[in-house]
């Protein structure tokens, strides 16, 4: 299904093509058409149903905290099991001519109000307060609503569930970080059937439920010497995720992992932020030390680093995305060596978060993919006040080094142009 | 591997008739609900009686709306000095008869205990442990200086109650509140009455 922005962007364009001359008039009007039906009609009714319904599920869930206790307990359970069949058969009425936005809308609602039953169930009957027990529930709930009426809102439900019960599985344990083993269990599932789908918002809901999980297996504690490891794990993690997201948007399959770009751009992001900020604090650039999962995260970023060069089509692109992102895997190596807490290391951290960053967007603007020009501006921009909050020494050394970082990237930029001139193919040879 | 020529879950799916989907999913998702209620009924029906004493506090919750949190005396569990056991670990409390009829703890143990006459193990999860320490110049504590106390949650700290009622529980004086909890063989509990003065005050149908 084509986005709203793209149909826009489309009827934009379209007479200024065909006005120069580009397309002609009947194909234009083809386009139109094809991006009609591609567009899903109109979803206005649909959007107020699924509201709608989210507001009855909140009715449900006021009349559960209020505990009413006029009508007997055994009337309170067929309400709950009345409204779920009806919403189910709704969803069944509104699918007779082929899923639509509307019988997804009465699927998701029935989901919310099994969850809302599970709610009423445990507070009637004083069932204890088990956060990952009742994450489970609704979770399985959820996913059998997903799988059979092939809703796309509660295969998002199922992945809250899911993402629920991973944080209330982590506060049982109390002392161990790690994600357990039994959310995959849990959650993979669920992605297989996300793979099949084609919602955006169902794609987000499975990458962050197994981004959560894999964010989660950094290091058993948050301790300080901690921190360099979990910073390092979070970044491999995050190339892994670019990668995939690039890879996938250039080959179109599976959409799922496209959604992977965004989310891995946004941990870029802030894990270089904080890798910038740890390191102009004496107390927080100690070498620390890293755990197992961080090397495998590490092999694994290499990977994604060769994959991305090899592999993308755009090569240029994928070679300026690759060595952004392997300045940025540099990071942890100055942490680890030891100079981090000298005026060495806080310049060549700040040195490679600029040059990582300033590389992203260079990346972006090859590509023509906006959302890698924001992370890198975005990251370029935070990094830049970052230094002149915290300064890499005294305001001196910070003016120097800024001034030696400007001068670099203007001879960067001059150096491109040249290259780019001699490379660029002929205009007739296009 | 061409991912995009695997056939979709939701292919395999469709093949069902989609009226036998909905009638599935309706019996599924109703049957969780209902298994839910019957579990805890068995418990209350079949499960050997324990009379706790509880010291009552009332917050709220947001989705599920006034409930008492009890905590009980046997809540603390003195073990002897050792190890402490990791938070979350699952535990059975061997109780038995004390003063007044109240049970108290007679001991903490890892799988199900064998049991005297009158005694009963109930099932819970660690939640934190400590070491009983005795302060020079204050008051003895209730335990013995050195051991290890373990605190465990059974499953029956929440109490629901009609909106507005919790504040009433929560201002009675602790001492007066108890509670008398099912025990099933396995260990899980379940509310069974809530008592002030000894009076039932609130008391759990099974359905």
């Amino acid at each position: 299904m084509l986005t709203s922005s793209y149909r826009k962007r489309l009827e934009a364009d379209l007479p200024g093509w065909v006005a120069a001359g580009l397309v002609t008039p009947e194909a234009a009007s083809a386009i139109r058409l094809r991006a009609q039906e591609q567009a899903g009609g109109v979803r206005l009714p649909a959007i107020l149903g699924m509201l709608g319904g989210l507001l009855l599920a909140s009715s449900v869930a006021a009349f559960v905290a209020a505990n009413w206790a006029l009508m007997p307990r055994p009337a309170k359970v067929a309400m709950i099991l009345a409204a779920i069949a009806a919403a189910l058969f709704t969803a069944y009425r509104l699918a007779r001519n082929g899923p639509s936005l509307a019988s997804d809308a009465a699927a998701t609602c029935a989901a919310l109000i099994f969850l809302a039953g599970v709610a009423l169930v445990g507070q009637m009957y004083h069932l204890p307060a088990d956060w990952a027990a009742g994450a489970i529930t609704v979770g399985l709930g959820a996913f059998i609503v997903a799988v059979l009426m092939r809703s796309d809102g509660a295969l998002v439900v199922a992945f809250a569930a899911c993402l629920a019960w991973l944080l209330a599985d982590l506060q049982e344990s109390g002392v161990d970080f790690r994600a357990s083993p039994v959310y995959l269990l849990l959650c993979a599932p669920a992605v297989i059937v996300a793979l099949g789908r084609d919602s955006r918002i169902v794609h987000h809901a499975a990458v962050l439920a197994v981004g959560a999980w894999l964010a989660l297996h950094a290091s058993a504690s948050f301790a300080e010497s901690e921190w360099p490891g979990v910073l390092a794990y979070w970044l491999a993690i995050t190339v892994v995720f670019i990668a995939l997201g690039w890879l996938s948007i250039e080959g179109g399959r599976p959409a799922l992992l496209a959604a992977c770009l965004p989310w891995g751009l946004a941990g870029y992001v802030i894990v270089i932020m904080m890798q910038l900020l740890r390191i102009l604090e004496r107390s927080s650039s100690a070498p620390g030390h890293a755990s197992v999962s961080v090397v495998v995260a590490g092999l694994a970023a290499v990977a994604a680093l060769v994959a991305l060069v090899v592999m993308a089509r755009d090569r240029r692109f994928g070679s300026l995305l690759a060595a952004a992102l392997a300045l940025a895997c540099l990071l942890p190596l100055v942490f680890w060596s030891g100079l981090g807490q000298g005026l060495p290391g806080r310049a060549a951290v700040g040195l490679l978060v600029l040059a990582s960053s300033a590389l992203m967007v260079a990346a972006g603007a090859a590509g023509g993919l906006r959302s890698v020009t924001l992370a890198g501006s975005a990251a370029f921009a935070g990094a830049v006040l970052i230094l002149l909050w915290r300064t890499i020494g005294s305001l001196i050394d910070q003016s120097l080094f800024f001034l030696v970082g400007g001068a670099l990237l203007l001879v960067t930029a001059g150096a491109m142009r040249r290259l780019l001139a001699r490379t660029a193919a002929p205009e007739a040879a296009r | 591997m061409n991912l995009a020529a695997i056939p979709s879950v939701d292919s395999y799916v469709q093949r069902v008739p989609r009226l036998v989907r909905v009638l599935l999913c309706g019996a599924a998702l109703c049957g969780i609900l209902v298994a839910m209620i019957l579990d805890r009924a068995a418990i209350l029906r079949g499960g050997a009686e324990v009379r706790l004493a509880t010291e009552p506090v009332d917050p709220r919750d947001l989705f599920r709306g006034d409930y008492v949190v009890l905590s009980y005396a046997v809540s603390m569990v003195e073990t002897p000095r050792g190890e402490p056991p990791k938070v979350g670990t699952p535990v059975f409390v061997r109780l038995k008869p004390g003063e007044g009829g109240r049970h108290v703890a007679a001991g903490l143990s890892f799988a199900l205990p064998t049991l005297g006459p009158g005694e009963v193990a109930i099932a819970g999860k660690v939640r934190g442990s400590h070491e009983c320490i005795a302060n020079p110049g204050r008051p003895a504590p209730p335990c013995t200086p050195g051991a290890r106390i373990v605190r465990v949650a059974y499953g029956i700290e929440s109490y629901f109650v009609p909106e507005g009622e919790g504040r009433a529980i929560e201002t009675t004086e602790a001492s007066r509140v108890e509670v008398v909890a099912a025990v099933s063989a396995s260990g899980r509990a379940a509310i069974k009455r809530l008592l002030i003065d000894g009076k039932p005050v609130h008391d759990e149908p099974p359905f």
